[in-house]
């Protein structure tokens, strides 16, 4: 998952990247509404963490910009702002959660990885396909309710899918979502690591599709 | 004392005072121009008996008697002649009968005297005399003529018959006038007085209307003043939430780093994070609460609650709770931001808690009611939330501070909060506000 975190200030931002690439999110920094502009015209994100106060506008009018232009980012706002009229108008602006500063760091990650299950179609924080789960949370995979020791970068290719399914994912997409922005990989690197996925999870849970990408599938009982 | 008594007391002493001292001194001064006409009367009869008088050539004097005046004529009339020497009468009217005027012995010879005397059966005169000294005549002779002061009195009378019952009339009048004067020049300060009762209410912020120039004077400074205090209320307000702002992103840093000390020492931080937090917090909420006593217009709760209302919406749907609203259109005379600040942190409480569902209603008649299906709290414990800080539950993440921002806002407008148990399963949060309000 690729978030972009939008935070004027730079202890901060680089705390929140810190705390977010620990959990296993792909994270790009901007320190300014510019900034953030040019990336998400750029850039695919799953998510974005928008501060309100920022040095070159109000986050609130960044983001009714993006809404207009009809980008549909799952955005969780930060705000120091305590008055409920200042927070309901950056909030109203087209925010699908907040946060208050200063808030708890395990409240965002809840808040975060909630909004962009919801805006997968997820209302559960466990997913399930088959036998296979995922505790959005703790970021636990189990396989017959057995616990699948996985990398980080698995464990994201995973996570990445789940929250896909049953959609089909490109290579494209999965080289935007699930790895760095400067550490983009060929489709070299994506099928060996689909690979070795495969081989963790057994059966034929993910399938490939020919010239369109992949797809996690509940293997049939059959099988 | 009031502008009312002291315009009494001032025009009382108009009308009781120098408006009977005027008539007096009218009086007085008709009292002598009559009597001096009646002198000069008196003088020019002198005048003709002086001119009448001959010595005839046998050494007596000769005078005509009648003056052209029957009244000389008539025994005690009152109207009297005499001529007389030192030692005794030579001749008087006919008038004087047996009596006889008293002359003045001081006169000199040549100089007219008028002066009040006493004629027949004490009749009160005035009386008008020279001396004289004819060729051929040893004595100076003293030539008196007298009159009636009734004349006088009568003339006076008649004045005064006149003068008392206009004085009075005017005093009556001068009166209504008083009370006239009182009520239209006092009516500007009646409407500013009003207009200051509304400004108590709330109907206005300001002293509106024109005033005559003496009270527009104040009326301005008094409308200075008060956006003189709105200035400072909001650059205090200001100060306070530049100063929260300023402090929250930092101590949002420090949070972050919390998880990754060592128990003992996470705990430490992050208990003094919550303490700085809740200081600023709570004295952002008492500058922002100061303004509950600053007067206002009374608001549409349904319409002021809107943005708030709209985003817990989307917040409760994306949360995946159902958020229920039943308001109706009330009017109360509470600050939009304090109405925004008490339902929005209790809608933030509520939806930090509830499973699956929120209920918020509110009206006139119920006050502000907000309910959830989560946990709910210990009754007996309830007061404590909403002392500063104090969090029933250590779980969910938050400063614990936002129902006691509740707390101090329903306080200042002075309206009650009860805490229950919702029908829905949590807890239940009752506020009702005093009816100047609702």
């Amino acid at each position: 998952m690729k978030v972009l975190v939008v935070e004027d200030d730079r202890t901060l931002a680089e705390r929140l990247c810190e705390l977010l690439q620990a959990d296993g999110f792909r994270v790009d920094v901007a320190n300014t509404g510019a900034d953030a502009d040019f990336l998400i015209q750029t850039e695919r994100y799953d998510a974005l963490v928008l501060d309100l106060g920022l040095p070159d506008g109000s986050g609130a009018n960044y983001l009714q910009q993006w809404r207009d232009a009809g980008i549909e980012l799952v955005t969780l706002i930060l705000t120091a702002r305590s008055s409920w009229s200042d927070k309901a108008a950056g909030f109203n602006a087209g925010a699908d959660d907040y946060l208050t500063k200063p808030f708890e760091p395990a409240e965002l990650l809840f808040r975060l990885k909630a909004m962009i299950r919801r805006a997968k179609g997820h209302a559960h924080p466990q997913l399930q396909i088959g036998e296979l789960q995922l505790n959005t949370h703790l970021n636990q995979v189990l396989l017959h309710g057995l616990a699948l020791k996985l990398t980080a970068q698995e464990l994201r290719l995973l996570s990445y899918l789940m929250h896909a399914a049953p959609a089909i994912v490109s290579r494209t997409e999965l080289a935007e979502h699930v790895y760095e922005r400067d550490k983009e990989p060929d489709s070299n690197v994506i099928d060996v690591q689909i690979g070795r996925l495969r081989k963790k999870l057994g059966g034929d849970y993910i399938v490939t599709e020919r010239g369109q990408g992949y797809r996690l599938v509940a293997p049939r009982p059959s099988d | 004392m009031s502008i009312k008594r002291r315009t009494v007391i001032t025009s009382g002493f108009l009308i009781l005072f120098v408006l009977p001292s005027f008539a007096w001194l009218l009086n007085l001064a008709f009292t002598k121009a009559v009597t001096e006409s009646f002198d000069a009367r008196l003088q020019a009869l002198l005048n003709v008996v002086i001119a009448e008088l001959h010595v005839t050539p046998e050494g007596g004097l000769s005078m005509v008697e009648s003056l052209g005046d029957r009244r000389f004529n008539e025994v005690y009339s009152g109207w009297y002649w005499q001529l007389a020497t030192d030692n005794e009468p030579i001749a008087a009217s006919r008038s004087l009968w047996d009596q006889r005027l008293t002359p003045n012995p001081d006169g000199t010879v040549g100089n007219l005297i008028l002066r009040d005397g006493i004629g027949p059966q004490d009749q009160r005169l005035r009386v008008a005399e020279r001396d004289v000294l004819l060729t051929g005549y040893p004595d100076v002779i003293h030539v008196m003529v007298g009159g009636d002061t009734r004349e006088i009195v009568a003339e006076v009378r008649a004045f005064q018959s006149v003068l008392w019952p206009g004085i009075v009339a005017i005093g009556a009048l001068l009166g209504v006038f008083l009370v006239l004067q009182l009520r239209w020049s006092l009516a500007p300060l009646r409407r500013m007085q009003f207009s200051l009762a509304r400004f108590r209410r709330g109907q206005q912020t300001r002293l509106q209307g024109r005033f005559p120039v003496e009270l527009q004077g104040v009326v301005d400074a008094l409308n200075d003043v008060l956006a003189r205090d709105e200035r400072l209320l909001a650059r205090g307000r200001e100060t306070a939430a530049n100063l929260a702002h300023s402090l929250k992103t930092p101590l949002a840093v420090l949070k972050t780093y919390v998880g990754q000390l060592q128990p003992e020492h996470g705990r430490m931080l992050g208990q003094e994070i919550t303490r700085m937090e809740q200081v600023i917090q709570y004295q952002l909420a008492r500058a922002n609460a100061a303004g509950a006593h600053q007067l206002t217009q009374a608001i549409d709760a349904r319409q002021a609650l809107t943005p708030v209302l709209t985003m817990f919406s989307r917040v409760c749907q994306n949360r995946g709770l159902a958020f229920n609203v039943r308001g109706d259109t009330c009017m109360w005379l509470i600050a939009a931001e304090d109405l925004q600040e008490i339902i929005g942190n209790l809608l933030e409480n509520a939806s930090k808690h509830a499973h699956s569902q929120i209920e918020l209603n509110f009206d006139t008649q119920l006050g502000i009611l907000v309910s959830d299906d989560g946990p709910g709290i210990d009754l007996a414990e309830g007061e404590n939330i909403f002392q500063r800080g104090v969090r029933l539950d250590e779980q969910t993440p938050g400063s614990g501070i936002g129902l006691a921002i509740v707390a101090e806002l329903v306080d200042a407008y002075a309206g009650s909060i009860q805490l229950g148990l919702s029908p829905l399963g949590g807890l239940e949060v009752h506020i009702q506000f005093p009816t100047a309000i609702a």
